[in-house]
Parts: C-alpha cells; sequence; structure tokens
C-alpha cells in the first residue's frame, strides 16, 4: 500500500469517527430536551376549549410561564393553585400561563382531554390548558415529570430563549411554607430586564406516563 | 393515706399499660411479615451508597401516592427475596407521611430494608443521587458489585428489571 493511501484511509477513518461522535452528541441534545439558554420551538396544541394555542399567537407577551403537569400527579395537584396564582399575577405584565397536559392517556385515562376541561372548569383556570396527544411537545422541551416548569423570554417575535428550568418554588406540600418562589424570582428578574440569578432548581414530580413506543 | 392510694392506682395504670404494649409487641411480631419503615438522613444514604456490595445494590425511589412505584415494588422485592440483589426501598413521601409508607409497606410484604428520605431539600439530595436525575419517580439506583454506579428514572417492567441486575452482576 503506497503511503498515499494510507494516509488517506487513515483521513477517512478519523472523518468517520468524528461524524459519529458528533451523531452520537447530536442524538443525547435532543433526547435530553432544551437547556436553559435555548431557543424553544413554537407549538401549536389544542386547548380545552377546543381551539389551537401557539405561543406566536401571544403577540403582546414578554415570555410565558410554560408548566408541563396534569389532573393526577399529587404533587401536580400540591402546585395546581400556585399555578393559577402564578397565572393571575404575570399575565397582566406580559407572563402568562401556558399548561400542557402529555400524558398517555391510555395508561392514565384521567388525564384525557375531557377531565381537563371537567378539571379546568372546577377549579377556574384562567389560562389555556392544553393537551399534547403526540408527547412531541414535552420530548422538544425535555419534560420528565409533572409539574416541570420552563419560563420562556420573548426576545423577538419567534425567539423564545428560555430562561429557567424546573421547580415553582422550595415547598411542595404548603405554599405558605416556601421560602424561596423559584419561578416568581425568575420573572420578576426578566420584567425588570434582568437574568434570573437561579434558573434551575430540581424537585421531585410524578414521571411523565410515556407512550409505549 | 389518699396520697398512697393514688400512687398505687397510678402504679397499676402504669403496669396495665405495660401489659398493653407488651402484648401488642407480640401481636405484632407475630404478624411481623413486613419491614418497619426508619428515616434516613441524606448523609447516611449517600454513605450507604458508597458501600460497595458483594452483589448488585438497588436503590429505588418511590412514594405510597406514586401510582407506577407501587406497580413496580414487588419485581424489586422479588430481587431481593431471590437474592440476586440487595434492595432498598427509599420512599420519598414527606416525613410526616411516614404512616403512609408505612402502610403500604405492609399491604405489599416488603422484606427488603426501607427507609424513609428524612429531607424535603430537594435540590441538594436530588444530584446527590445522580446527576442524571431530574426528580421524576419511580427512580433507581443500581450499583454494580465494582462499584459503579448505573442511574434509571423510569418505571420498570418485570423482566426489564431483571435484566438489567444480569447485565450488572459482572461489572
Amino acid at each position: 500500500m503506497s503511503d498515499l493511501m494510507k494516509k488517506t484511509i487513515l483521513v477517512i477513518t478519523g472523518l468517520l469517527v468524528t461524524v459519529a461522535v458528533l451523531f452520537v452528541n447530536a442524538t443525547d441534545a435532543s433526547e435530553n430536551g432544551y437547556d436553559v439558554g435555548d431557543y424553544a420551538e413554537d407549538f401549536s396544541l389544542k386547548n380545552i376549549d377546543g381551539k389551537s394555542v401557539s405561543l406566536s399567537g401571544y403577540t403582546s407577551a414578554k415570555g410565558f410561564i410554560v408548566v408541563f403537569t396534569c389532573n393526577t400527579c399529587p404533587y401536580a395537584k400540591a402546585y395546581e393553585q400556585r399555578v393559577i396564582d402564578l397565572d393571575k399575577k404575570y399575565a397582566a405584565k406580559g407572563f402568562p400561563v401556558i399548561a400542557i397536559n402529555p400524558n398517555d392517556i391510555n395508561k392514565q385515562p384521567d388525564d384525557s382531554m375531557d377531565k381537563m376541561v371537567e378539571r379546568a372548569k372546577e377549579k377556574g383556570y384562567t389560562f389555556p390548558y392544553l393537551r399534547d396527544d403526540s408527547q412531541e411537545v414535552a420530548t422538544a422541551y425535555g419534560a420528565t415529570k409533572t409539574p416541570h416548569v420552563y419560563v420562556l423570554n420573548k426576545e423577538a417575535a419567534g425567539k423564545y430563549k428560555i430562561e429557567y428550568i424546573g421547580a415553582i418554588d422550595d415547598s411542595p406540600r404548603e405554599a405558605a411554607d416556601a421560602s424561596e418562589k423559584y419561578v416568581e424570582d425568575a420573572v420578576n428578574a426578566l420584567l425588570a430586564g434582568k437574568k434570573p440569578a437561579v434558573t434551575s432548581k430540581r424537585a421531585i414530580g410524578c414521571t411523565i406516563k410515556w407512550k409505549d413506543a | 393515706m389518699n396520697k398512697i392510694f393514688q400512687l398505687f392506682e397510678l402504679k397499676y395504670v402504669c403496669s396495665s399499660m405495660r401489659q398493653i404494649i407488651a402484648f401488642g409487641i407480640i401481636l405484632l411480631c407475630l404478624g411481623a411479615n413486613a419491614q418497619e419503615v426508619k428515616l434516613i438522613s441524606v448523609e447516611s444514604l449517600d454513605n450507604m451508597i458508597a458501600e460497595k456490595g458483594d452483589q448488585v445494590k438497588v436503590y429505588n425511589f418511590w412514594a405510597s401516592w406514586c401510582g407506577p412505584c407501587v406497580k413496580e415494588m414487588p419485581y424489586f422485592e422479588e430481587l431481593n427475596s431471590s437474592k440476586s440483589a440487595d434492595v432498598v426501598f427509599i420512599s420519598l413521601d414527606f416525613p410526616e407521611d411516614m404512616g403512609k409508607a408505612q402502610k403500604l409497606i405492609e399491604k405489599k410484604s416488603i422484606q427488603s430494608d426501607t427507609y424513609l428520605l428524612n429531607s424535603t431539600n430537594y435540590d441538594e439530595y436530588i444530584p446527590k443521587i445522580s446527576e442524571a436525575w431530574s426528580g421524576a419517580i419511580p427512580a433507581t439506583l443500581f450499583v454494580s458489585p465494582s462499584g459503579k454506579k448505573y442511574f434509571y428514572e423510569k418505571a420498570f417492567e418485570k423482566s426489564e428489571l431483571e435484566q438489567v441486575v444480569k447485565s450488572l452482576a459482572s461489572k
């Protein structure tokens, strides 16, 4: 074999390895969903009123509090009133709540659209409660549990930068016992034109009921 | 005289209470198929996880309110009873809900060691258990005999769980 051929083979092998590594990394990133600092893609999901909701439909919003939640998880239920309160407090200021239910209804029939309509009516939801039937939005975001919150800052039309991911506050059981209100702090910072000091906090939640592959 | 009588009565009440307690303990022992849930600190759990074992060690994180967790518990219990792995159940129920965790352990006749994590500082302990854990349960940490950690944030089916343990036994 000539030197040139050997070199060519080496270079080609090197390239293949690089491509393989890049590919593996790329798959990893999509599996894990968004990180803080990423830009979220818009979506179109069916709301409890039968209409479709997209982020782009909120022309005057400054950002969003996107909450993956459901009817059935005890932690989601514990936080329900706090999600309602977040919308009451921040929708008028330009940061409305968008609630998304990603659970597979075969595994969790009580998360069906009909049950979502019931729940929203009963509790007086002031925000859209969307069904992510295909689970594509939850997958894109990298949501793993309910409740799982993403605070988005609208930098320009169609540019939704993720500024905070995680828990609503540090006290799942009692709202009154919370000493750190992570989502409120993040939104307040963004409203003041600042970066949130805390960009991610973990909490316990219920695994999203994924469809069987 | 009256005082002596009162004292006598008090002693009588005490001894009968002791009898009741003793009787209760005997009853408890007779029906003791299940483990007693004990509180554990984050630090003690950390130390426990760091200890290597002769076989695969399995830490299953669950809560009495978590349907998929309760569903998969018997699969883990079977691993422990068949001595295929060393199983430890870690309840993430609120510490004041100890009774709910205990009730479930009794209902499921769990013999594996069971603890309730005595902390609500989630953001501190979740990444300590595994950086890969977002906080969803069920979640399970496997530690191979050589001390390697494998973390799964998901519910297990029985066969899948057995396969994971089998594959880690030689690692």
